[in-house]
This record gives C-alpha cells, sequence and structure tokens, in this order.
C-alpha cells in the first residue's frame, strides 16, 4: 500500500486552511486519511505553518511519499534537509 | 584537427552539464518556495471565479487544490492523459488570472481586509481608552461582519 502525505484544503470559500494529512494513495476520494502531520493557515499574514516534525520524518523515513505541494512546503521550512541528514546517519 | 574540435565539443559540453547542474541546484529551493505560494494563489482565485468554469474544469480544479492530487491521478480517474489534464489546467490558469487582471476581486478583497483590520484596531484602541459610547461601542463589530462576510 502506497502511503502518500497530501495538502488538503479545509476551511470554507476565501478562507483556506490546509491540513497535511497521511493518507492511502488509493483512497483519495472520500478523504480519509490516517494522520494529519500538520497544517499551513493562509488566512492570517504571514501564513502560519505548524508541521510535526517528528511525525513527517517518521512516515517519509517508512516511504511515505510527499505530493510536490507537500515536498515543496517541507523544503522551505528545512524538512527535506533533516530527512537526508537522517538517512546519512543510519 | 577532428581531435581537438572534438575535445573543444567536449569540454563545453562538460561545462554546460556542471552549468546545469548548479543552476537546477540553487534554483530548486526558490522554484519550491515560489511553487508552493503560486500554487495557494492559484486556488484563492479559484475562490473567486471558480463559479465561472465549466463543471469539468471545477472537477479537476477541486481534485488539484482541495485534495492535493497529482496530475496523473486526477487523469486516472477522469479516464484521459495526464497531458489533457495538464492543458486543463493550463487554460484554466490563464481563465483565472485573466479575470483577475479585469476584475481585481482578489486584490480589492485583501485590500479591504486590511483596511477593515486597522480600522477595527483604532476603534478598539479608542474604546479601550475608556470611550464607550454606546453607538461607537457597537462599530468594530460591524467591521468584523463586514471582513467576514463570506466566509
Amino acid at each position: 500500500m502506497a502511503v502518500k502525505i497530501r495538502l488538503k484544503r479545509m476551511g470554507a470559500k476565501k478562507t483556506p486552511f490546509y491540513r497535511i494529512v497521511v493518507a492511502d494513495s488509493r483512497a483519495p476520494r472520500d478523504g480519509r486519511f490516517i494522520e494529519t502531520v500538520g497544517s499551513y493557515d493562509s488566512t492570517v499574514q504571514p501564513a502560519v505553518v505548524k508541521i510535526d516534525e517528528e511525525k513527517a520524518l517518521a512516515w517519509m523515513s517508512k516511504g511515505a511519499q510527499p505530493t510536490d505541494t507537500v515536498r515543496s512546503l517541507f523544503s522551505k521550512n528545512g524538512l527535506m534537509a533533516k530527512l537526508a541528514a537522517a538517512k546519512e546517519a543510519k | 584537427m577532428y581531435e581537438k574540435y572534438n575535445q573543444g565539443h567536449c569540454q563545453a559540453f562538460l561545462l554546460d552539464s556542471v552549468l546545469g547542474i548548479l543552476y537546477n541546484h540553487s534554483g530548486d529551493n526558490m522554484s519550491a518556495d515560489n511553487d508552493f505560494e503560486q500554487r495557494i494563489n492559484f486556488g484563492r482565485l479559484y475562490d473567486f471565479y471558480g463559479g465561472l468554469l465549466t463543471e469539468r474544469q471545477k472537477k479537476v480544479m477541486e481534485q488539484y487544490f482541495y485534495n492535493d492530487l497529482s496530475l496523473g491521478e486526477i487523469a486516472e480517474e477522469n479516464g484521459v492523459t495526464r497531458q489533457a489534464i495538464h492543458d486543463l489546467l493550463k487554460r484554466v490558469e490563464q481563465i483565472l488570472e485573466r479575470y483577475e487582471a479585469r476584475l481585481g476581486l482578489l486584490a480589492r478583497n485583501d485590500k479591504d481586509k486590511e483596511a477593515l483590520g486597522r480600522a477595527q484596531e483604532l476603534l478598539t484602541l479608542y474604546i479601550a481608552e475608556g470611550n464607550t459610547d454606546r453607538r461607537l461601542v457597537k462599530a468594530p463589530q460591524i467591521i468584523i461582519d463586514l471582513s467576514t462576510e463570506g466566509r
């Protein structure tokens, strides 16, 4: 089972709020997901990013694939570098 | 003679690929930044002008923005090629940008919100300083209602 980390949009129209969720790649439509690992709130300036780094790194080291969107958010917050460092340390 | 040319060619090629790697590498973070902002912005444009798109365009946009599906996944669900989805999204982006260029609702909304926020702040300060006229006290709530309209 392939697991993906996606940016899921919550919140009402014009007040976007996003959750970073871990979900099965084959069940994307009904929006079921396994776990929330962060959020991105763009209703406030500047946008507030919250990432549970421990969980996110744990999922990625288990092979969960972040989508391009999530990957760019992660690398912006230095998470991809941490993942690379963690892999190196092994 | 030929060898010499070949060598020069090889070096140029090598230099090119090294530059390419360097360029791509340093560009990586920047484009990651821009990609993300761009995407959020594209989604906001959709909030404002999405109602003007066709059902099919809306469906794909929602899969793309609300659920963050990849182009390949969207293509699979709609029974078309990845290229078709890519083209559709490009076209929608152009459409939404054209609407914004002409109508400017998104820019207007941002400006309004900022101005209302500042007005509310000033009023609240004024009230906090002991100016509690009951007609005045109602004003901040009116501003809040106005700035959260359409939520």
